[in-house]
């Protein structure tokens, strides 16, 4: 088998256009979705005996990049038990990840929000956009109190 | 491709319906992630295009209901494979039950309609 796959160039053209498509889409959500084309490609074209008609095919009947787009959108909307975080949305589990990732970090320093934050995650109410901007938020704490720590040795 | 804006409704039975084929189509074993989208897109009317079932497959996984692993190919870049959870096992269960009464009262209205 060579290094060059079968149908390269169709396949980078129509990944392409997927991500022009999906531009409006969440990062995460476009990411995963062209992953999975790109994955589906893939296996087509380093199939023993791939052809690039057979990857031209493959192409084919995946569709237009709108449509699967489209798909994503509706998909996005139409969760049976994530639904669309909704304001109000807060359930015991959101409680108590707040109260450890606000109080919790006075009264138990780095294990109060790590505990936060993996109530957090947990959450089927609150959007992987949200669960990332927590996480980033809080991450730089540990690192401060880190350094408080290291502080009295730094100084020697 | 059909022309889905001339037949609505079977745009919206797609689209409540198809969740549940896959869950139907994993329900025995694991699959790849390749086989189970040609084995849908080959399905007459099911899906439009093999690509919108992979949007599918991702919010399955987001909802709990199934589990992807990753498994070493020997002609190619890993694959993906999916696996229905309990949580699936149970929706596919109680969308079995409901859709059987459903079909069966559609059923008889258009049978009736029809002579």
């Amino acid at each position: 088998m060579s290094d060059e796959r079968t149908g390269d160039q169709a396949v980078a053209t129509y990944l392409s256009q997927l991500e022009r498509a999906g531009a409006g889409l969440p990062p995460d959500r476009r990411f995963e979705l062209v992953q999975q084309i790109r994955e589906h490609l893939e296996a087509v074209s380093s199939a023993p005996g791939a052809t690039e008609a057979g990857v031209l095919t493959a192409i084919d009947r995946l569709g237009d990049p709108t449509d699967i787009v489209a798909a994503e959108e509706h998909a996005a909307s139409a969760g049976t038990t994530e639904p669309p975080a909704t304001p109000g949305a807060w359930g015991p589990l959101e409680v108590v990840a707040v109260a450890l990732l606000t109080v919790g970090s006075f009264l138990l320093p780095v294990v109060g929000p790590t505990a936060g934050l993996v109530c957090a995650w947990f959450s089927r109410r609150w959007t992987q956009g949200e669960k990332t901007v927590a996480t980033v938020l809080v991450a730089p704490t540990f690192l401060l109190f880190g350094l408080v720590l290291a502080w009295p040795f730094l100084r020697l | 491709m059909e022309a889905d804006r001339t037949r609505p409704a079977l745009t919206q039975l797609r689209r409540g319906t198809i969740e549940f084929c896959v869950l139907a189509l994993l329900r025995n074993d694991e699959r790849y992630a390749v086989d189970l989208v040609r084995e849908l897109g080959a399905v007459d009317g099911l899906v439009t295009s093999e690509g919108t079932v992979y949007p599918l497959l991702s919010r399955l996984r987001r909802d709990g209901l199934v589990t992807t692993t990753w498994r070493e190919s020997e002609s190619g870049p890993p694959r993906r494979y999916y696996r229905i959870t309990e949580e699936g096992g149970r929706a596919l269960r109680a969308f079995a039950d409901d859709w059987s009464r459903f079909r069966d009262a559609v059923d008889a209205l258009i049978t009736e309609e029809a002579r």
